[in-house]
């Protein structure tokens, strides 16, 4: 006769899945309810009241005593979040107007290469090399955009009130 | 054998901060708390580079949390330089961000960041939960290319819901309006998001200890229990205003199925999404079933689509060494290769 080996944790793995999926339809049907539905309906709007007069003596209070509050510290920062808005678009036109350039250079070049002997050969040289220099002024003006906008994340983040400070496996230091 | 089990278990229990996200990346876009980051493959083997979007009220992590256990590393192995928009968590002075600017102002701004930065015109987009939600809007209004679209476990039609239907009732009736409570919290605590996720799937929940304690011998298991079990606590803030869009315009009014849903005032055409299109739900899935993701495959323009219902739960899909097999064949067949490691 084979022996048969009880595992009390496998056991208790499958009873207590068991009882935990009982539980919690229970627990869901007796929440699925129009009396609680009710509830929610009646209090909810009582309660937003409430929170309304707390926030509002709270902005009283701090605007007597020359405190900044919550509200002002988003404000800020929401004006910091603007600007970096506007740095990337003027950012995305810089690279559109860099990839207009670099097409215009390339035909330059293709003009050059096929009057190579005429006399527009010069011309397509100091072309290419005045687009050469404004590529160049582009770029390090996308720099600058790029060291501005690392610096206002600094600002910004003298100014967040972070709801959960945790470790963030993402966060770039 | 059964003392030391449980020795194990207790060890589990009181181990420190455990690492996730640790595969090799690099940040290429930053705006207010959200972060573009780029995973570059060693072995690159195909032109259209993978985005990854995932849900707003969950870490992105999820798709990381440790090597031979991130979906990430199984697209980068694989051939696929990969990127994805991780929202960050956003703070109180976020509370006005709405599901719009989600949408065009963060996923469509960091898409044109990601295709600029791969020097490529299209990719192939993916998102997970109400990232994949997400991903179907922006896929419907940009003008950007899309290369594939593929949406795992996202919810699309918010009418089937299984449970808890006489609160959508009174919801859907205007009975139950919580916008005001919402504008003036402003923000929807994590706590908030973490415990009304748990009143859908499971409001008591210790079945996962009795797992952990049934296979706590097995080191594997173990590290792959922890790092599971913290993604699970660790939710994010949502933005009230963008709370209020979704409860309104996504669960109660339906707009995706039933139409009239707008981004930024234009209205939203779902037969815009003519790219490749691949959608998976999990079986057992309490949170998003089948039946909330599939309704998708009708309102699209795309010629190409495929639906398919996996084995498995919400997250077991992603916290994983490897692909799903069907998607990763999926994908091979719908992306070019390239001859050389450029």
């Amino acid at each position: 006769m084979g022996q048969v080996t009880l595992d009390v944790y496998d056991l208790l793995k499958k009873g207590g899945t068991f009882l935990q999926f009982q539980i919690n339809n229970m627990i869901q049907n007796q929440l699925n309810h129009y009396s609680l539905i009710n509830v929610a309906k009646t209090q909810t709007n009582a309660l937003t009241k409430k929170i309304k007069k707390l926030q509002q003596y709270t902005e009283q209070t701090a605007a007597v005593l020359n405190l900044p509050t919550k509200t002002d510290l988003s404000n800020a920062t929401q004006l910091i979040l603007q600007s970096e808005e506007k740095i990337d678009n003027i950012d995305d036109q810089l690279y559109q107007i860099t990839k207009m350039l670099h097409e215009m250079k390339e035909l330059v070049a293709k003009i050059a290469l096929s009057n190579h002997e005429s006399m527009d050969a010069p011309l397509s040289a100091s072309l290419s090399e005045e687009i050469a220099k404004q590529e160049e002024e582009i770029a390090t003006l996308q720099q600058e955009m790029l060291q501005v906008k690392q610096k206002m994340a600094e600002q910004k983040e003298q100014l967040i009130i972070t709801e959960t400070p945790s470790v963030d496996p993402y966060k770039v230091n | 054998m059964v003392l030391k089990r449980f020795s194990h278990f207790l060890d589990a229990l009181s181990e420190d901060e455990i690492p996730v996200g640790l595969s090799e990346k690099y940040p290429i876009w930053k705006k207010n708390k959200a972060t573009l980051w780029y995973y570059p493959s060693k072995h690159r083997k195909f032109k259209e580079p993978i985005f990854l979007i995932y849900s707003v009220v969950n870490k992105a992590y999820i798709l990381d949390l440790a090597p031979s256990l991130s979906l990430i590393e199984a697209f980068t192995n694989a051939g696929y330089d990969t990127y994805l928009i991780d929202f960050g968590t956003p703070g109180f002075e976020d509370r006005n961000t709405t599901i719009d600017d989600y949408i065009t102002k963060y996923i469509e701004k960091a898409y044109t960041r990601a295709l600029r930065h791969a020097c490529t015109n299209e990719m192939t987009v993916i998102g997970f939960c109400l990232g994949g939600t997400l991903a179907t809007v922006f896929a419907a209004i940009t003008d950007q290319k899309i290369k594939n679209l593929i949406l795992a476990v996202s919810p699309i039609d918010f009418s089937q819901f299984p449970i808890f239907d006489k609160w959508q009732k009174a919801l859907r009736d205007g009975e139950v309006k919580v916008d005001d409570f919402i504008d003036t919290i402003g923000m929807v605590p994590p706590d908030f998001i973490k415990y009304g996720t748990r009143l859908i799937v499971a409001p008591v929940s210790y079945s996962h200890y009795l797992a952990l304690l049934n296979r706590s011998d097995d080191p594997k298991y173990r590290e792959k229990w922890l790092r599971m079990n913290k993604w699970t606590l660790d939710h994010i803030p949502l933005p009230g205003k963008a709370f209020n869009q979704l409860m309104n315009d996504y669960v109660r009014d339906n707009k995706i199925v039933e139409g009239g849903l707008e981004v930024n005032g234009i209205p939203v055409d779902f037969r815009n999404i003519t790219c490749n299109l691949l959608v998976f739900s999990t079986k057992y899935d309490p949170l998003v079933p089948s039946e909330l993701c599939e309704p998708i495959m009708d309102l699209v323009g795309s010629e190409d689509k495929t639906f398919i219902l996996f084995e498995g739960g919400h997250a077991s899909l992603v916290a994983n060494k490897s692909m799903p097999f069907p998607m990763e064949d999926w994908l091979l067949n719908h992306c070019t290769p390239v001859d050389d490691d450029c």
